[in-house]
């Protein structure tokens, strides 16, 4: 199973002046397969998360493609995306996206519930995770009172409950203590050698599980193409 | 899928117990005012009860026009509130209808347990004649239990009905956005 993205380019009007511009995404082609771990890196602003979300189904280029299988991002509607989404994509965001009045174990829930699994399966599959991740202690907690750090783990908790084909995660460890840090990639390696394909944001050239694509972004393009190894 | 459902619709009344418990109060007052206003249309018929039959209209119509007024504000209030809940659960695949569907869910285990319990109260104060109105008790021996149970269902229908339509007017507007427009938050 392979993602593809050709020459896919996003492009927004400007919040300062309605009438130009801003190309955060320019001309990018890659392609990201099961069982492979991708990093793309560079400044704040370089276009990382639009790129991201693009690949990630979460919205649309302005020109190019992305393909999975036979689905056409650009020509696919709302509701095929949305079951592609749910089924082949785990999604880490940048920013804390936990729903505020639920707890901790039932975030890592919700969003994973509305088709085909059952509710004990995934309430079990929830528990074994938060302990892996030494978040059992927080389980009850609403999202308001855990650290920074804690929230992205709660995130990358989410993200990964149902084991997804391909998992986006945007600045995973950027606010994690080296432990956690630590934590966080051997999971993400695990998924990797499991056959899950892991698509990283971050500011550096952060290499995990082995045979790792970094690619450089600036302005929205890709300035280097290469190949790390072990972290 | 129901049985996910039904675990997401409880938790989120859990979560929201403000919200829940003004949609139950309002539910349940809609429900015990439309309730009694059919039985007053029912059982003070008669010329002699032509003051009392007006009074009760006027009291009970009033506490009917707050109390629905009260329960789709509050409904629109917690829909609007819940919007970067939705831009959350459709970024992780969730599907406009699936999103309808758990507002439908709450609204219906709040408004028909809400709806159902001011109901059987007002029965219980009756029959008890703890609530005394003339003619009430008497007359309401006379009412068959079917038509009872119609009178009732007619005001339970009409609680879930005013929640479930005022939400799904909202959801329909906040839902049309895409999910970055939902995650800044506007309607």
């Amino acid at each position: 199973m392979t993602i593809k993205a050709q020459s896919v380019s996003k492009r927004y009007r400007s919040p300062v002046s309605k009438a130009s511009v801003i190309d955060a995404v320019a001309g990018i082609s890659l392609d990201i397969n099961v069982g492979s771990s991708t990093v793309i890196y560079g400044p704040t602003g370089s276009g990382k998360t639009t790129l991201l979300r693009m690949l990630s189904g979460i919205s649309k280029p302005t020109s190019g493609e992305i393909i999975f299988h036979t689905l056409h991002y650009t020509e696919t509607g709302d509701r095929k995306l949305s079951s592609f989404r749910e089924r082949y994509i785990g999604y880490v965001p940048q920013r804390s996206m936990l729903i505020k009045d639920l707890s901790v174990f039932e975030n890592v829930i919700s969003p994973n519930a509305f088709r085909q699994r059952h509710i004990r399966s995934l309430k079990s599959a929830a528990r074994t995770l938060l302990e892996r991740l030494n978040l059992e202690d927080t389980a009850q907690r609403k999202p308001d009172t855990l650290s920074g750090g804690e929230s992205r783990m709660v995130m990358i908790a989410r993200a990964i409950l149902t084991r997804p084909a391909f998992l986006f995660a945007d600045e995973p460890v950027s606010e994690l203590d080296d432990d956690s840090a630590k934590l966080v990639l051997d999971l993400f390696s695990e998924l990797k050698r499991d056959g899950s394909a892991i698509f990283i944001a971050s500011h550096e050239p952060l290499a995990f599980g082995g045979n790792t694509d970094l690619y450089a972004i600036k302005n929205g393009r890709i300035t280097e193409h290469t190949r790390g190894g072990h972290r | 899928m129901l049985l996910n459902m039904i675990w997401l619709s409880l938790v989120n009344i859990k979560r929201r117990t403000l919200f829940s418990v003004l949609l139950f109060a309002m539910a349940f007052l809609v429900a015990c005012s439309l309730f009694l206003a059919n039985l007053t249309h029912k059982l003070l018929s008669l010329p002699d009860t032509v003051e009392f039959r007006q009074f009760f209209y006027t009291v009970l119509y009033s506490v009917l026009a707050v109390s629905a007024l009260m329960l789709s504000a509050i409904s629109a209030v917690s829909t609007n509130l819940r919007r970067e809940e939705y831009a959350i659960l459709r970024t992780f695949g969730a599907q406009r209808s699936d999103i309808f569907l758990l507002a439908v869910f709450e609204s219906f285990f709040l408004c028909f347990f809400g709806a159902l319990s001011g109901i059987l109260l007002v029965m219980l104060l009756i029959l008890t004649k703890a609530l005394y109105i003339p003619y009430f008790f008497e007359g309401i021996m006379r009412v068959s239990l079917y038509r009872l149970i119609g009178i009732g269902g007619q005001a339970v229908l009409l609680s879930v009905l005013i929640e479930v339509a005022v939400s799904a007017v909202l959801l329909f507007l906040i839902l049309r956005k895409d999910i970055l427009e939902l995650e800044r938050g506007r309607l």
